[in-house]
């Protein structure tokens, strides 16, 4: 080994068995497997115990009843446990994880202070975690054929974090061992639609922005019927004054029949703005959100990740 | 001061009362867009452009015959505000909104065809006694609907309400008599305290409510 402890071909060749090794193990563990759960569960600690990774995270995409993305963690594995449940489980992780998934591209080894914001980092350094570098993986899923169960496309994004930086290989070797375990999951049937007993871990709701847009964008604001303005409250007392003047502006077009998209054309406000307009306007209980047939929506969910 | 004089006064001061509220109702209206606010705007500039068209009438030798607009104008300007408030739905009251503006400005109409209209007739102060009078049955209406408001939920607000629309009816009421009796001045100017009293107890609702 060299100065950096990297670089000498007896390393790489090391690191070429070791890749051996992880991946023979994968495929006699993978027939016993019924669900990608066990899949990241072994995943994640194989990558602990062999590659040198503080702490691995396997964080999946899922789809809510609306139609919204978020990011559930299915693996946590450690070196050692000293770092607290609640640290590794914090929103930050997840944030990433969905954005890492937005992008479809791989984080290459990063310092954490470039990657979170410097509490966050402050916190991880204090677990010893300096590194950190992300994979996103995919499935294309497969049809259902007559007899099969069908077999839902599948996005995660795999976390690592290091104490020291990892010899250049092991990146590239991770994410080999990981490509082969998701085609192996797919020829195994264990694809299947997530059950939510079946996995132990919480999840943070992440909401990627592109695809709550496009929910947000097709709902009417309606305004709220105030029985009590002019016959219990004073409506002169500017009281009822709406205060912000973007919501103001927007207030002023909601008639009940143009959606979130009309209203951004005639406002002339693009969707983050309308969105925090009328984030502001539910707050204050001066309009709800409903559907083109008039349902209401639950306005908090939608509006949730401002 | 004659019985005249005192009504011109009366006049003034409702005009500037209801000038007040309309100037702002329409600039809490232009803030907030609630339709309800429009529609009092409107009624509170009704009452100002009727009372005004009789006052002027009522002090040219010209028979501008205005009263009739005012009558009729001030009935429909309070039935619309008491419409407003029974509905709290938005269509309902942007509906209500263009029926006030076409029906007031078709009342012009009444306005500009006064002079046209006969001047003397035997049964003319029987019909404007009616007239008159029936502009106290929307204020009644206007009350009851705050009393009902009151025991729902006790607020100053629509207390002060009530009791001026109540005032304001009392003093539209008690009118009749002027037109069918001997004229009777006492009941006039009685009348027309009555209503300074109700549209100066409104302007204190609105400021203090």
């Amino acid at each position: 080994m060299n100065r950096s402890g990297y670089g000498d071909n007896s390393y790489q060749g090391n690191t070429g068995k070791l890749r051996m090794a992880v991946t023979t193990e994968l495929l006699r563990v993978v027939r016993d497997m019924r669900h990608a759960d066990e899949l990241f569960q072994w995943l994640s600690d194989a990558l602990v115990q062999h590659f040198g990774t503080q702490v691995v995270q396997f964080w999946v995409a899922q789809v809510d009843y609306q139609g919204q993305y978020f990011m559930k963690l299915q693996a946590l594995s450690s070196q050692d446990n000293t770092i607290p449940y609640r640290v590794a489980l914090s929103k930050p992780f997840a944030d990433l994880a969905g954005e890492i998934r937005s992008w479809q591209t791989e984080l290459p080894l990063s310092l954490v202070g470039n990657v979170f914001s410097s509490f966050q980092a402050s916190l991880l350094q204090r677990y010893g975690l300096y590194h950190c570098c992300a994979d996103y993986l995919s499935s294309k899923g497969r049809t259902p054929s007559s007899g099969l169960a069908s077999f839902m496309p599948l996005e995660a994004v795999a976390l690592l974090f290091f104490n020291q930086p990892p010899h250049p290989e092991f990146p590239k070797s991770i994410g080999y061992v990981l490509r082969l375990a998701i085609q192996l999951a797919e020829t195994n049937g264990m694809l299947l639609p997530p059950s939510e007993a079946q996995s132990n871990a919480a999840g943070y709701r992440h909401q990627v922005a592109q695809k709550s847009a496009p929910a947000l964008a097709d709902l009417v604001p309606r305004r709220a019927e105030d029985t009590d303005l002019m016959t219990t409250s004073n409506p002169l007392s500017g009281h009822s004054v709406i205060a912000d003047k973007l919501a103001r502006r927007l207030y002023r077009e909601i008639d009940g029949r143009k959606n979130v998209q009309e209203l951004c054309d005639i406002t002339h406000l693009d969707l983050k703005e309308v969105r925090k307009a009328l984030r502001r306007l539910v707050d204050e209980r001066r309009i709800e959100l409903v559907d083109a047939a008039g349902q209401p929506e639950d306005s908090s969910l939608l509006l949730n990740d401002l | 001061m004659s019985a005249n004089e005192f009504a011109t006064v009366r006049a003034i001061i409702v005009i500037v009362i209801s000038l007040f509220i309309a100037l702002r109702a329409f600039q809490v209206y232009f803030q907030t867009r609630t339709t309800r606010l429009l529609v009092l705007g409107l009624t509170m500039v009704m009452i100002i452009l009727t009372t005004t068209a009789d006052v002027i009438g009522n002090n040219i030798t010209f028979h501008l015959n205005a009263y009739w607009y005012n009558y009729v104008g001030q009935t429909m300007s309070f039935a619309f505000f008491y419409f407003s408030l029974i509905n709290s739905s938005e269509k309902y009251l942007r509906n209500l909104v263009r029926w006030q503006i076409a029906l007031s400005a078709l009342l012009f109409i009444l306005l500009i065809e006064g002079p046209a209209l006969p001047h003397a007739f035997p049964t003319l102060g029987l019909l404007r006694a009616i007239f008159s009078s029936g502009r106290a049955l929307p204020c009644f209406l206007v009350c009851l609907y705050y009393i009902a408001a009151f025991v729902k939920k006790e607020t100053r607000f629509s207390l002060l309400m009530g009791v001026g629309f109540v005032i304001i009816g009392l003093g539209y009421y008690m009118i009749f008599p002027r037109y069918v009796n001997p004229p009777s001045y006492d009941v006039q100017t009685a009348g027309d305290i009555l209503r300074i009293i109700g549209n100066a107890i409104l302007l204190v609702a609105m400021i203090w409510g």
